[in-house]
């Protein structure tokens, strides 16, 4: 047992032997192959592919980072051309490198990195051409586009305060209009005389009255005003309005910038709002002697119906616009009635068994009637007791019998308002307002039955 | 304006031109336009976008493109600009107070590289209406004395409402644009 171990401890030990040296001589060469690769490697170290692409990423990276700070050297003109030089040279020595590589690299490699070096010289004129306009049009294209891009938005941003400048740095002569006002009634008639353009502008709280034809009508800055026009041949240009009520007639009418205004209009052509914000239309409903004519004189004696036809230009969409809508019925005025013949500011006391009421304005009615008054074509009237007396008055009324209180100076009807509600056209003279007694024993004036 | 294009032009039987129509809204660009080819012009609606004309004009073909003034649209001129032979600059008279934009949307204007060889005409409109401004006074607020020498120019008062001057403009306009393009006619 002994030997046949010992045998075989002897037989393994050779065999170990044996396959130790082979294993070292094996090492042995490796290392020496290795050896002999890696000083074959040392030597012609420029010549390696591995160290040229090594090269290569770093010049191509560092031209990368130059070319993405060209944004920011832009903003000074006079550095960035030598920047930009600076960039196409390094482009040419990273180009010179691959031509003196291209001998022992593999075919890819000169194609890749041939690609490359054209790739960042497109980047390289692409950017210059964004930053420095191509000489071929610089010396015009490169104003106006400047000039284009600080136009677009100018344009845009002007929107507002164009409306707000304040006076035109040309004014020729006084042309014929009403100006800086506020709280007043303003009456133009133009009834014999011809007048062109006419201007409304800068009025606060002031009511205007136009009677006749005129050419041209420019609307400027309005607030809380009344502004009543017979019919305007050519057409009206209506610049900022606020609290506003327009009765119109015209060719054509174009409403910039108005808020929370109400149109009564009469138009040949489509009307047009732009940057307007809560403007109501309705028909015109302007009324005064011989405003037929003067619309017939116009061309403007039919109702188109164009009135409802509004074209938004902030709005071109099919769905109707939000800055506009139709005046409900219900809420218009009647028959704004601007006669110069008609009444105004007048005060009345009179006793009678009918009383009709046409046209008045802005005046209290001192009334003893049998019969319910009338008012039509009226506004701002307003009603209250008879109060008159003279020696002998008493009398007077019994025999015209109308002695008796019939309480019918309140039950006015007005034939331009017949809805349920109370018109807007009349009221009741509040008592504290009212006149005592009036007295006229020696004279007579102030009476006047219609 | 390129040597092709003149050449491209001339060799075209039908001698086209292509006139831009512009100015502030309200100033009567489309009631010149129809007035010239003898349409009505008693209802004519603010223009929404644009209208193009083509009128027989001596021997020429006028392509008359009428863009709207509005403030809202005139950003949109731009896209009208290309090949214009001839500009037409309308001015409305009797607005003195917006003369001041007037002058500065022509001085946007004729800053355009595209528009840099157009002729261009200033109709002084609305002549008939008492108090509006003479033409030569319209050329001084527009101070346009100062234009670049090169542009050919001219200022003439009109009417679109009784036709007044338009033909004189007109004639003015095509000879002009018709002497540069065709000169070799």
């Amino acid at each position: 047992m002994d030997d046949e171990m010992e045998k075989e401890i002897i037989s393994d030990n050779k065999e170990a032997e044996a396959l130790q040296k082979k294993h070292l001589s094996m090492l042995d060469r490796l290392s020496k192959r290795q050896q002999s690769r890696s000083t074959s490697s040392t030597e012609p170290s420029t010549e390696s592919t591995s160290s040229f692409l090594s090269r290569f990423s770093e010049l191509k990276s560092s031209i990368e980072s130059h070319l993405s700070d060209s944004q920011s050297v832009a903003s000074d003109p006079s550095q960035l051309k030598p920047h930009l030089d600076k960039i196409s040279e390094s482009i040419s020595d990273l180009e010179k490198l691959v031509a003196q590589s291209s001998y022992f690299l593999p075919s890819y490699d000169v194609r890749s990195s041939l690609k490359t070096v054209s790739d960042l010289k497109r980047s390289l004129e692409n950017l210059s051409s964004e930053l420095i306009p191509k000489k071929k049009f610089s010396f015009k294209n490169k104003a106006s586009k400047k000039e284009r891009d600080s136009v677009v938005p100018e344009s845009k941003q002007s929107i507002a305060p164009v409306y707000n400048s304040v006076q035109p740095s040309y004014v020729a002569r006084d042309s014929p209009g009403f100006r800086n006002k506020t709280g007043e009634v303003l009456v133009g008639e133009f009834k014999e005389s011809e007048i062109g353009e006419f201007t409304i502008s800068d009025l606060d709280s002031c009511e205007v009255r136009i009677i006749g034809c005129i050419r041209a009508l420019f609307i400027h800055r309005l607030k809380d005003c009344r502004v009543y026009v017979g019919p305007v041949t050519g057409s009206i240009l209506i610049e900022e309005a606020e609290g506003c009520v327009f009765a119109i007639a015209s060719h054509q009418i174009r409403i910039h910038g108005a808020r929370r205004s109400d149109f009564y209009l009469r138009v040949r052509s489509r009307p047009i709002v732009e940057d307007c914000n809560g403007v109501r239309f309705a028909p015109y409903c302007l009324s005064y002697g011989g405003i037929e004519e003067d619309l017939r004189g116009a061309d403007l004696d039919a109702e188109t119906g164009n009135w409802a036809n509004v074209d938004d230009f902030r709005w071109l969409r099919a769905v109707q616009s939000p800055n506009w809508s139709i005046l409900p019925e219900n809420e218009r005025v009647g028959i704004l009635d601007i006669s110069n013949s008609g009444t105004e500011r007048c005060v009345f006391i009179i006793a009678s068994h009918q009383i009709r009421i046409h046209g008045a304005r802005r005046s209290d009615f001192y009334l003893r009637v049998r019969s319910r008054p009338k008012v039509e074509d009226c506004n701002g009237v307003r009603f209250t007791p008879y109060c008159l007396s003279y020696r002998g008055i008493e009398e007077d009324l019994r025999l015209a019998d109308l002695d008796a209180e019939t309480g019918n100076w309140a039950n006015v009807d007005d034939f331009r308002w017949l809805h349920a509600v109370q018109s807007p056209n009349w009221s009741i003279l509040p008592e504290n307002e009212r006149d005592g007694s009036v007295d006229i024993s020696n004279s007579e004036n102030m009476n006047e039955e219609v | 304006m390129g040597l092709l294009t003149i050449i491209r032009k001339i060799k075209k039987k039908e001698k086209e031109m292509r006139i831009l129509m512009v100015g502030l809204d309200n100033s009567g660009k489309t009631t010149i336009v129809l007035k010239i080819n003898g349409e009505d012009t008693s209802v004519i609606s603010p223009t929404l976008g644009f209208n193009i004309k083509t009128i027989a004009y001596q021997k020429y073909t006028l392509n008359i493109w009428d863009v709207g003034g509005q403030k809202t649209i005139r950003s949109y001129w731009r896209n009208y600009f290309e090949q214009t032979d001839g500009l037409v600059w309308v001015v409305d008279s009797s607005d003195l107070r917006r003369l001041d934009d007037c002058k500065m949307e022509l001085d946007n204007l004729l800053k355009e590289e595209r528009l840099s060889g157009a002729s261009l005409l200033i109709l002084a409109n609305k002549q008939d209406i008492k108090g509006a401004l003479a033409p030569d006074e319209i050329a001084k607020v527009l101070n346009l004395e100062t234009m670049d020498k090169s542009r050919h120019w001219m200022i003439v008062g009109c009417s679109a409402y009784t036709g007044e001057g338009l033909l004189e403009g007109f004639d003015w306009l095509v000879q002009d644009i018709a002497s540069r393009i065709y000169v070799l006619d």
